[in-house]
């Protein structure tokens, strides 16, 4: 897979928060070093990473099956949350209530159920870590626990 | 009186077709309807199911919009108020035609029920603001119970093509069945009618023409042979009359040939006696004719001039009544002698007459013109005696004129041929004519213009035997005119 610049930047964003914690102990960066969100799957999951358009046909539920096989499965968090906010905005292009207008619309019509919106970055971890197939965010400063993040380009 | 059977058969006949012609319109407006009802009830069941059934969709299309946009304001009171579109959808719902099935409905409204509380639920839990894990459940969960009404209204409220198929093949049997009806209505009643009508036509015509034979039989003479009057219809009336009449007639027939015999035998009997009673008169007359001229030849000259004059006029006297009593014989001899009718030359006769009549006179300077060609169809010597009489007068009457003048020309008339007889003398008054013809009657003076009187009267019934007609024309002082017209019984050509 080929690296993009985006994602040499991140590496190298990577590496100097690595010396940083080795200089100064291992703690949180300013908003501005660190990532928004991370995007999680089950550490079984055998997706490298994805491209915004692709996670955003994820979580509009327009792609519902894994390229490799399984029906995904998308989990939102809470629509007051930050990192729901930047999560919209950034990869669905879209506000939190203009998402949530969507969902009501495809609630109501029957055409689909949206994906739970979950209270917390331990809770979608939590969700991830038991299923598979599943597919979060959660807020940079959150520790992953055995939940894998897969770089999005 | 007898009802008469015919009339009331054609009365029968009339009512039938008018009842005929009256009861189909009636049929046929009642098998339209009939058809109409067929039809209608198509309408009835299946416009309303498609108005209800478009209606409901819409509706629950509506109803979803409701919770979305109730939800999506946050609006409670927005969504207390989806109870009422609820409530609008099943009252539509009611509104369902008796074809959709009634268990179909309750199901439909159940699901309806199952649905819209679900539906209430998540809104309401929506308007928390978080979908949960728990949430999208109910959310899936409301969405299956959304596609189950959904379900229920496209089966129970949309159009079945199978139920569709069987209303238009109802409408089409009733249809049917009008026609059906209409047939059986007027088919037979057609026939009937025909029937009737033939039947009493040919009845009517066969009476007709034995009516008819009967009444050529009747004008042939046959009174014996009644015509044949069966039945009791007005014909056979008609017949039975016509016998009656038949009878009259030959009763009638009977008693006029009964006369007529009787006036033969009369006639016969008279002109036998007139004829005996000429013969016998003409022997003394000759006698005394004889013996006078004997005295005038004998002794004349011992006679002193007025006892010659006495004989001479006894002898006239003899000489008139000798001549009466030729023209008594011949008259008699025309009405006994028997008639061969052939074509005669009347112009040839006629110029027969007028140069015996000027041989006779030939101090009498009379032009006498005869019309070539004239022919006409009778006994020659009777014919021959009418021509005598009616030149003979002519001549003796035109004596008188300026230039006397005798014409004879050809009289025709369809089915009769015979001439006229034309002076320019005295003439006569009109008023006189219809005693011309009369034995003895004279309208001028016997001293004026000698004659019997008995020659107008021979020429009659010689005519008259011929079955022809004479008359005559005159005016005092401007000529008569005498005409003569013979039958024909052989055409001209």
């Amino acid at each position: 897979m080929d690296i993009e610049p985006g994602e040499r930047r991140r590496t190298r964003r990577a590496a100097l928060a690595l010396a940083f914690a080795l200089a100064f102990g291992w703690r949180h960066g300013s908003g501005e070093e660190m990532p928004a969100y991370h995007v999680v799957v089950h550490p079984e999951n055998p997706v490298a990473s994805l491209d915004r358009r692709a996670l955003a046909r994820i979580f509009l539920k327009n792609t519902t099956r894994w390229e490799h096989d399984g029906e995904i499965h998308p989990v939102d968090q809470s629509p007051q949350s930050e990192v729901r906010r930047r999560f919209d905005e950034e990869v669905l292009g879209r506000s939190v209530a203009a998402v949530r207008n969507a969902w009501q619309q495809a609630i109501f019509s029957g055409r689909d159920v949206p994906p739970p919106e979950l209270g917390s970055d331990a809770m979608v971890l939590d969700y991830v870590r038991r299923d598979p197939q599943a597919i979060g965010y959660v807020s940079g400063k959150a520790e992953l626990r055995g939940a894998r993040a897969i770089p999005v380009r | 009186m007898r009802q008469p059977t015919l009339r009331r058969r054609l009365q029968l006949i009339i009512a039938l077709a008018a009842a005929m012609l009256l009861a189909m319109p009636v049929v046929d407006v009642l098998s339209v309807r009939e058809v109409n009802g067929g039809v209608e009830a198509l309408e009835h069941e299946y416009v309303p199911l498609l108005r209800v059934g478009a209606d409901a969709q819409a509706r629950l299309v509506a109803l979803t919009r409701a919770f979305q946009e109730a939800v999506a304001a946050q609006d409670p009171e927005a969504l207390e108020a989806t109870a009422a579109q609820k409530a609008e959808l099943e009252a539509l719902l009611s509104e369902a035609p008796a074809l959709v099935d009634r268990a179909d409905l309750a199901l439909l409204r159940r699901h309806l029920d199952e649905w819209y509380a679900s539906a209430f639920g998540v809104s309401q839990e929506l308007f928390s603001g978080v979908v949960g894990e728990e949430l999208t459940v109910r959310i899936a969960d409301m969405q299956e119970k959304h596609r189950v009404v959904e379900r229920d209204l496209e089966r129970s409220l949309t159009l079945d093509p199978a139920r569709l198929a069987a209303g238009f093949e109802r409408a089409r049997r009733v249809g049917l069945y009008g026609l059906w009806a209409r047939m059986s209505i007027r088919v037979p009643l057609t026939i009937l009618v025909v029937a009737l009508a033939i039947a009493t036509a040919r009845r009517l015509v066969r009476s007709l023409d034995t009516l008819r034979d009967g009444f050529e039989r009747i004008g042939r003479g046959e009174f014996d042979r009644p015509v044949p009057a069966e039945g009791r219809d007005e014909l056979a009336d008609a017949a039975r009359h016509a016998n009656r009449m038949a009878g009259n007639l030959k009763a009638l027939d009977a008693e006029l040939r009964r006369g007529n015999a009787e006036l033969e035998r009369t006639n016969r009997e008279l002109e036998s006696f007139s004829y005996s009673v000429s013969h016998d008169l003409r022997a003394p007359l000759r006698s005394v004719d004889g013996f006078s001229q004997a005295v005038l030849e004998d002794y004349g000259d011992r006679l002193p001039e007025q006892g010659q004059d006495y004989l001479r006029r006894v002898r006239a006297g003899a000489q008139r009544m000798a001549a009466l009593v030729d023209d008594l014989l011949r008259l008699s001899r025309v009405g006994r002698a028997e008639l061969h009718r052939a074509q005669v030359d009347v112009s040839a006769l006629a110029r027969a007459v007028a140069e015996e009549l000027a041989r006779g006179s030939p101090e009498r300077p009379v032009e006498v013109e005869v019309e070539d060609g004239l022919v006409a169809e009778g006994d020659a010597p009777l014919l021959r005696v009418v021509l005598d009489n009616l030149i003979g007068n002519a001549w003796k009457f035109a004596g008188r004129g300026a230039r006397p003048r005798v014409e004879v020309a050809g009289l025709h008339e369809p089915g009769f041929a015979g001439f006229r007889v034309r002076d320019n003398g005295v003439g006569f008054d009109m008023a006189h004519a219809g005693r011309l013809f009369a034995p003895f009657q004279r309208l001028d003076s016997a001293r004026d213009f000698p004659g019997t009187g008995i020659g107008l009267a021979t020429v009659q019934r010689v005519v008259h035997r011929h079955g022809g007609r004479v008359w005559a024309q005159g005016e005092a002082g401007r000529g008569a005119e005498f005409s003569v017209l013979l039958p024909k019984t052989k055409d001209e050509g």
